[in-house]
């Protein structure tokens, strides 16, 4: 094992992962299907050849659908938006989710749901060696990472139906990647125009990331002036990320949030569950992309953050 | 006031009359800006309308013109009074992420369709309520307890509601639904309204306790394209089944009303027995945008700002021949005068005394024909008509050929009224866009104001083309969910047209637009991402003009105009080519070899004879290998 350093108490980063890092009694849900190496980490297999028991492979076979497989032949349906039987699933004292291969509709419910059913609970995330360029790129986006997209819908179990009471107090917080028109497209589904706060990931995961991300999303800035309310919190910790919407939060007291978690994924846990801990100022919009096969490649550093201790 | 403050005054209030044009207008100045369309007498009809457009045709602004309160206000301006009010608006917009949430979960639509007549009606009644409140307030006069007892018995609210906190119970009742719809269990489900039942219910109240005044309640639904289809069928029988005192106002995207179903299956909704279709673009647009500029121009003349108040004085046109001139039309006619100077002393004279803006397109038809210089310049003097017709013909197609080298900035000039309403093609947000910035173009080269009335330059106008064609080329993919695509699509069509309107060796001068040939399934792509495209304004489509015997009409399709400036293609509509389909799928996955398929053989433009805006796009063109970014 050699753990890298650690930047935040919350957090172990992992070069290798050994399955004496993890806990004696954790349940582990991880994807079943995950297209990316990084989405299937070697050391899945080798933990559920010795304890089957404690690996819960997650297939998503539809739009809010997954099936659920505890052991070899145990193969459970579960609607994403029943909450009940999700707790009932993911009920223990230790449970471990690997966000890096599920999707966002399929992890946010799930982690919605762990809420309730775990004592403690830990996200695992692995960054991907490198992201593919795109052979003919028509942007400023220069990788090819969606197929295409679902379009802007509630994830499931995140729907809000009302909105804001006082549509003039409104704020768009996109935590940014390097697909700049996605931010820009859900904000055409806001009106009247909100008041726009991106969260850039600074430092990145790689030194030059963060200027990829600012390249990448330059139209917002032109076009909206989005540029003087950026606000930044490291690329891999869902933790500080958290903290910067707290700041926001307190910075714009009675806004009506629009949480837009199209950036990294840690910055996405902490958008999901900011909007889980503030229900009834926070909305996430989403876009639901279709992720391009091999869109990255090999397994770069291994986070685990531990949402017990938070 | 100084000439520095002026110009800094100048500036400001033209950003203020024209700029911040993608917002919803403040309802301060609604009534101050707010120009009438020429459709709105159709808009307010005591029936249901459809008001059909593109984004940012103006759709939004004149549902919300149709509200009580922006009517209210414009009335009392004109001096008249509550009485006076004639229909009372409410606006409902349909958001697309919560009204997605209505589907899946294991749940037909046929179920999801009784959850979402209950939203609909929540959210229609929760305006209606605020409407209520407004109207007991100008009246002095309630609905009764009876009547709010009527209300909230159709929509289903729990008994002991006080009448005081209608808002509140219906807010409360929304979120009921919301926990609902996010763990639909059948425990969880709260009754559900009747579909249109407390709608109906809620204006005849209204009616009874003679709040009303004898008017008619328009209930405003804007954004319909984002409902799902059973949710469009569900309030297509609102509107099929509308009566006085209620009506309903559609604000639909072109391409948007996706079904014309209603919940009984063979009940279609028609046009014009049951709906009044407005679409926007046919409604003298030309008109309406001439007026809305002017009235800014007055407004900013009444601010001190010393201006030409009529749109055709206000933006400086070109004449054909000065035009010609300035895209280098003497270095060419130079060039062909010393070409008959070596050949025949004759007709070097004869064509030396002709205006050069005519005697370069020898030059140009000798590149089209590959007949020689003399030979074409004897044969105009022996058949003058059939070279003035030519020149007519060919004459402005040659403009984009005329600047072809290395280098040139101006490669096309777009100004003019004209052209600046036809850039637009129908949408007044971007009209307002052209305006903004062609004028800031303008002020930001000009050192001083000077005496006379400000006008926009040709340059300057062009610059604001360019300008404006290149955001809204940078914003396509933030559009729509395929906007990635619908980028691609664009940018390569443009390519492709560029080169056509570059190369006078094309049969056809200023070729615009393309019909779609090819197998079925490949037509069928492509027909729903241009269909996609048309709905957010990456392209125009017309029926086909030029029908012949052998085709069956079909859309013609042509890249937005607002894009001919930054693709230096002309922006009217005039000849068309035939695209296979597949070809065009071709463009979106490999550019490089899906418009060389479309050139049919022309020979694409060297990166540094490109505009810099389209060099700009040469990984996009030229394709490349997939490579990684390691770490």
């Amino acid at each position: 094992m050699r753990v890298t350093p650690t930047p935040s108490e919350h957090t172990r980063r992992f070069k290798d992962l050994a399955i004496e890092d993890f806990l004696v009694d954790d349940k582990i849900v991880v994807a079943g299907n995950a297209t990316e190496t990084r989405g299937s980490l070697p050391i899945w297999p080798a933990l559920r050849n010795r304890s089957p028991e404690k690996v819960v492979l997650v297939e998503p076979i539809g739009d809010e659908v997954v099936t659920v497989t505890t052991s070899e032949d145990e193969a459970t349906r579960l609607s994403l938006r029943n909450s009940s039987q999700a707790e009932s699933i993911l009920k223990s004292e230790q449970l471990l989710i690997d966000v890096s291969g599920l999707p966002h509709h399929v992890w946010a419910p799930m982690l919605k749901a762990a809420r309730r059913a775990a004592t403690r609970l830990r996200v695992l995330y692995a960054e991907p060696k490198a992201y593919k360029f795109h052979p003919s790129p028509s942007s400023a986006t220069l990788f090819d990472l969606s197929e295409e997209f679902g379009g802007i819908g509630p994830l499931p179990g995140f729907a809000h139906l009302s909105g804001p009471t006082n549509e003039q107090q409104t704020l768009f917080v996109p935590m940014l990647g390097f697909e700049g028109s996605r931010p820009e497209s859900l904000l055409m589904h806001i009106s009247p125009l909100p008041k726009i706060i991106p969260v850039v990931g600074v430092p990145g995961f790689q030194m030059h990331f963060p200027t990829y991300t600012i390249a990448c999303n330059r139209e917002l800035f032109v076009e909206y002036g989005a540029q003087t309310e950026i606000r930044l919190a490291r690329a891999s910790c869902p933790f500080e990320a958290y903290r910067v919407l707290t700041q926001i939060q307190r910075d714009y007291p009675d806004h009506y949030m629009y949480l837009a978690p199209v950036g990294t994924k840690p910055h996405s846990l902490a958008a999901v569950w900011f909007a889980l801990d503030h229900p009834g100022s926070t909305e996430i919009i989403f876009d639901h992309p279709t992720r391009k096969t091999g869109r990255t490649v090999g397994v770069g550093t291994v986070h685990i953050y531990d949402f017990g201790a938070f | 006031m100084n000439e520095d403050n002026r110009l800094l005054h100048t500036k400001t209030v033209f950003r203020q009359l024209f700029g911040d044009n993608r917002a919803e207008w403040p309802l301060d100045e609604f009534g101050e800006l707010f120009v009438t369309p020429t459709y709105q007498t159709k808009l307010q009809a005591i029936r249901p309308c459809l008001l059909v457009g593109g984004r940012g045709t103006g759709k939004t602004t004149s549902l919300q013109s149709l509200t009580y309160q922006a009517t209210y206000d414009r009335l009392r301006k004109e001096g008249l009074t509550f009485s006076d009010q004639e229909y009372f608006g409410i606006l409902v917009r349909m958001n697309k992420n919560r009204v997605r949430a209505f589907r899946n979960c294991d749940r037909s639509n046929e179920e999801w369709s009784k959850a979402f007549a209950h939203y609909a009606n929540l959210l229609i009644c929760l305006e209606l309520a605020k409407l209520k409140s407004w109207l007991e307030e100008k009246t002095d006069r309630n609905v009764t307890e009876s009547g709010y007892e009527n209300i909230r018995l159709a929509l289903c609210l729990p008994a002991g509601t006080p009448c005081s906190n209608l808002v509140d119970q219906i807010r409360k009742s929304i979120i009921e639904l919301e926990v609902f719809v996010n763990n639909p269990a059948p425990e969880r489900q709260p009754v559900f309204s009747l579909p249109e039942a407390p709608l109906r219910t809620f204006v005849t109240e209204l009616q009874n306790a003679d709040l009303l005044n004898d008017s008619v309640v328009f209930c405003c639904i804007d954004e319909y394209e984002n409902l799902l289809d059973y949710q469009q069928a569900l309030l297509n029988t609102y509107i099929k089944h509308a009566e006085p005192p209620l009506t309903y106002k559609i604000g639909v995207r072109k391409n948007g009303l996706r079904t014309h179903r209603t919940t009984d299956g063979s009940d279609l909704l028609k046009t014009p027995d049951d709906y009044a279709s407005i679409e926007i673009a046919e409604e003298g647009f030309e008109y309406f945008a001439k007026a809305v500029c002017e009235l800014r121009l007055r407004r900013a003349a009444d601010q001190g700002v010393k201006v030409a108040l009529k749109l055709e004085d206000f933006l400086q046109d070109l004449s054909f021949s000065d035009e010609a001139s300035l895209l280098g039309a003497d270095r060419v006619a130079d060039r062909v005068l010393d070409a008959l100077a070596t050949e025949d002393e004759e007709l070097w004279r004869t064509f030396s005394d002709r205006p050069k803006t005519e005697t370069y397109f020898l030059e140009y038809w000798h590149q089209k024909d590959g007949v020689s210089i003399p030979a074409l310049a004897r044969d105009w003097l022996d058949n003058e008509k059939q070279w003035k017709n030519r020149l007519g013909n060919h004459g402005f197609a040659s403009l984009f050929w005329l600047s072809r080298g290395k280098g040139v900035r101006t490669k096309k000039y777009y100004c003019g009224a004209r052209t600046f309403l036809a850039l637009p093609a129908g949408n007044i947000r971007y009209f307002l866009e052209l305006l903004d910035s062609a004028a800031a173009f303008e002020l930001d080269s000009r050192g001083k104001l000077g005496a006379k009335p400000l006008t926009l330059s040709p340059q300057s106008q062009t610059r604001a083309a360019k300008a404006v064609g290149t955001r809204r080329i940078n914003q396509l993919e933030g559009l729509a969910e395929n906007g990635v695509k619908l980028k691609r699509l664009v940018l390569g069509i443009g390519r492709v047209f560029f080169e056509f309107a570059r190369s006078p060796t094309s049969k056809t001068p200023e070729v615009t637009s393309f019909v779609l040939t090819g197998e079925s399934h490949s037509q069928q792509k492509i027909r729903s991402l241009l269909s996609d495209g048309v709905g957010h304004l990456a392209f125009a489509v017309s029926p086909r003009t030029k029908e012949t015997g052998i085709e069956i009409k079909d859309d013609e399709y042509r890249i937005h105009p607002i894009f001919s400036a930054y693709f230096v293609v002309s922006h009217r509509k005039k000849r068309r080519k035939i695209f296979d389909a597949a070809d065009l799928l071709e463009v979106i996955s490999n550019p490089a070899r899906g418009m060389d398929k479309l050139l049919g053989g022309i020979g694409v433009s060297d990166d540094d004879e490109l505009p810099e805006q389209l060099a700009f796009f040469s990984a996009f063109y030229e394709g490349g290998s997939a490579d990684l970014s390691e770490r």
